[in-house]
């Protein structure tokens, strides 16, 4: 059996990308489709019985891994990738946070910190949740084989990690009455980031050679999505003073980075983001219940225009329509198709020539 | 002699110690306190609703303020008691079963605390059977609820039910970045608001 990522080009893709974070498409617009494959495999492995089980067992994560690759058709820049996962607040529950599992898709971290004066936040590699998140990149390493590629884990580090620590609102209180405590907390934050971020691409280096994550760009260097979620909610100016700083430093250590802007309450946020040199590029996502992408093509558009990469999740039906309002050059659109079938016809239509 | 506006203007400025100062000083002087409550605390709140709603305030800015406004409910609340005065009606707000999101709830929690209302904050993750006991134990005049994702929207419904099948004549508004007022209308829900100073006025239009 041929290695899936030999079947479905993954050198070319890779050639691709590398024109994307060099703002070129010279061979046509950069969209990755995910179909389901027609032949599926039934599900035959089992299950954990419990909800904790489920998240963390690692011979199910692979199992589910292997699974879903088997049973997508990966077309144009799409890539198969497995990102190791406990949850967005693994960050904070290095730092001493207790994961909670709620379903199957959500876990969190109960706010843990009463004072941010009594807050040093220490990365131990011996923290619980650490080990289990280094036994499913272990595991889904090991599996892997040329067959999918292993992304770098969620990472809410910074304003989001002080905000699940603390609780969002209260955070929002400290900005106002403990501003030195932020200002403090932050480049330790950073620091840790950056530990972190070296530990998880040591550890899926074994996988491939390169980074990719849940945001499904893939770069022969060193690339992840930042992001503040916490900054949604807060002023510009806000932003600029006490979490800007860190995107910048990580934007600046990353060989490549997207930051994901999430929902219209964090667009005040983007013109000071499109300022920052060190930055590659945006994923801009609307937002719960927000409009189409359709919507959005003058916010596109600014971030194409100020020099940014851009990427965006569209519904198939509106790919031709945004790819006939924005430049090519940095753009990279994900989408999904009901049918192998319906897939290859969106691509053919787009990359007549590919 | 008293000046309402300085203590609406200090709570719109999120200074807590101004605002409690400013009303005992009111209350000593004998102001009313219903008009103490009306015309600086709600009429402040107001005023940080709406520049919430036009991108003027943020999260902070608003708690802050209602953090201010809290300091002069303190001392306005045992007065108000006193005289007999009734709040606006009582609200029970929380968010629904499996969604953990509540910056959206506790915000127009607090502009309902402003506008005048009564509010039992049932949490996060909230089932509907929990809904109804404590609207009933509370007398509530309405339900608030809040839902941020797709998958949980759908338990605002279940609510609608509930609080039907308890024969309660409670009312509900829905909130939450993915509801719309479609949404409202096809589960039955008495109202929608999209941001927590229309939710202030859907309150008091559904309070009749
Ligand atoms: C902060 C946040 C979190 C925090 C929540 C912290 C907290 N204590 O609330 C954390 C990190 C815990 C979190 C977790 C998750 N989140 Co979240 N989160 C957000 C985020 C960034 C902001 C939400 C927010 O607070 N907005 C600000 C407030 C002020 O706005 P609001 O809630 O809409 O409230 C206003 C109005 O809607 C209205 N309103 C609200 N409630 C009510 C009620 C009534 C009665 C009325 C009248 C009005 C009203 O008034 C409010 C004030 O004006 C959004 C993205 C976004 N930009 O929207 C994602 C978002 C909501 N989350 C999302 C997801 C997927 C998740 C997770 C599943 C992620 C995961 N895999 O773990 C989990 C789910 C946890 C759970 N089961 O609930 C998605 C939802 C997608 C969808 N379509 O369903 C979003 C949209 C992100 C995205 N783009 O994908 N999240």
């Amino acid at each position: 059996m041929t290695a899936l990522l030999d079947e479905i080009g993954f050198e070319d893709v890779k050639a691709s990308f590398d024109a994307f974070w060099r703002r070129e498409a010279p061979d046509g617009p950069l969209v990755a489709v995910l179909c389901p494959r027609e032949d599926a495999v039934p599900w035959d492995f089992p299950v954990p019985d419990t909800l904790e089980g489920r998240w963390t067992d690692a011979a199910y994560q692979v199992n589910r891994a292997r699974w879903q690759t088997q049973n997508t058709v990966y077309l144009g820049a799409a890539l198969p990738i497995y990102v190791p996962n406990i949850g967005p607040d693994s960050f904070t529950a290095y730092l001493g946070g207790e994961l909670a599992f709620l379903d199957d898709d959500t876990s969190w971290v109960r706010p843990f910190v009463d004072d941010l004066a009594d807050f040093t936040p220490v990365f131990e590699r011996d923290n619980p949740w650490w080990r289990r998140m280094c036994d499913l990149i272990e595991a889904s390493s090991e599996a892997a084989e040329g067959h999918f590629l292993v992304g770098i884990p969620d990472l809410h580090g910074g304003g989001d990690a002080l905000a699940a620590a603390r609780h969002p609102d209260r955070l929002a209180l400290d900005l106002y009455d403990r501003p030195d405590e932020v200002r403090r907390l932050m480049p330790a934050l950073t620091d840790i980031y950056k530990q972190v971020f070296e530990e998880y691409v040591r550890r899926t280096s074994r996988a491939q050679v390169g980074t990719t994550t849940w945001l499904p760009a893939y770069s022969r260097g060193r690339f992840t999505a930042l992001q503040n979620d916490f900054s949604g909610l807060i002023s510009p100016s806000m932003f600029a003073e006490f979490f800007l700083p860190e995107i910048r430093e990580l934007a600046g250590y990353l060989d490549n980075s997207l930051y994901h802007l999430d929902g219209p309450s964090a667009l005040g946020n983007l013109p000071l983001l499109l300022e920052v040199a060190e930055l590659d590029g945006i994923q801009w996502v609307p937002g719960a219940g927000a409009r189409p992408m359709s919507a959005w093509v003058d916010v596109c558009r600014q971030v194409l225009e100020a020099g940014k990469c851009l990427q965006i999740g569209v519904a198939s039906t509106e790919v031709e329509h945004m790819l006939a309002r924005l430049p090519h050059e940095g753009l990279f659109i994900t989408t999904y198709c009901g049918s192998e079938a319906e897939g290859r016809g969106l691509l053919r239509r787009i990359r007549p020539g590919g | 002699m008293a000046d309402l506006a300085a203590i609406a203007e200090a709570l719109i400025r999120g200074d807590r110690d101004t605002v409690g100062a400013l009303v005992q000083q009111a209350l000593d002087e004998g102001v009313d306190a219903e008009a103490l409550l009306n015309e600086s605390l709600v009429a402040g709140m107001d005023v940080v609703g709406r520049k919430f709603k036009n991108n003027e305030f943020y999260v902070p800015e608003v708690l802050i303020a209602a953090r201010a406004m809290n300091a002069g409910m303190e001392l306005l609340e045992p007065v108000l008691a006193e005289t007999g005065a009734r709040p606006a009606g009582t609200v029970v707000i929380g968010t629904v079963k499996g969604d953990l999101h509540d910056i959206g709830k506790n915000l127009v929690g607090m502009m309902l605390k402003g506008g005048g209302f009564k509010v039992v904050d049932a949490g996060i993750d909230v089932a509907p059977e929990k809904f109804v006991e404590l609207a009933q134990e509370s007398g509530a005049n309405l339900i608030g609820l809040s839902a941020l994702l797709t998958t949980t929207m759908t338990q605002m419904g279940n609510v609608v039910e509930a609080v039907k099948e308890a024969g309660l004549a409670t009312k509900i508004m829905i909130g939450g970045a993915p509801i719309t007022q479609d949404y409202a209308d096809e589960i039955g829900a008495d109202g929608y608001a999209p941001d927590a100073a229309s939710a202030v006025d859907l309150a008091r239009r559904l309070m009749g």
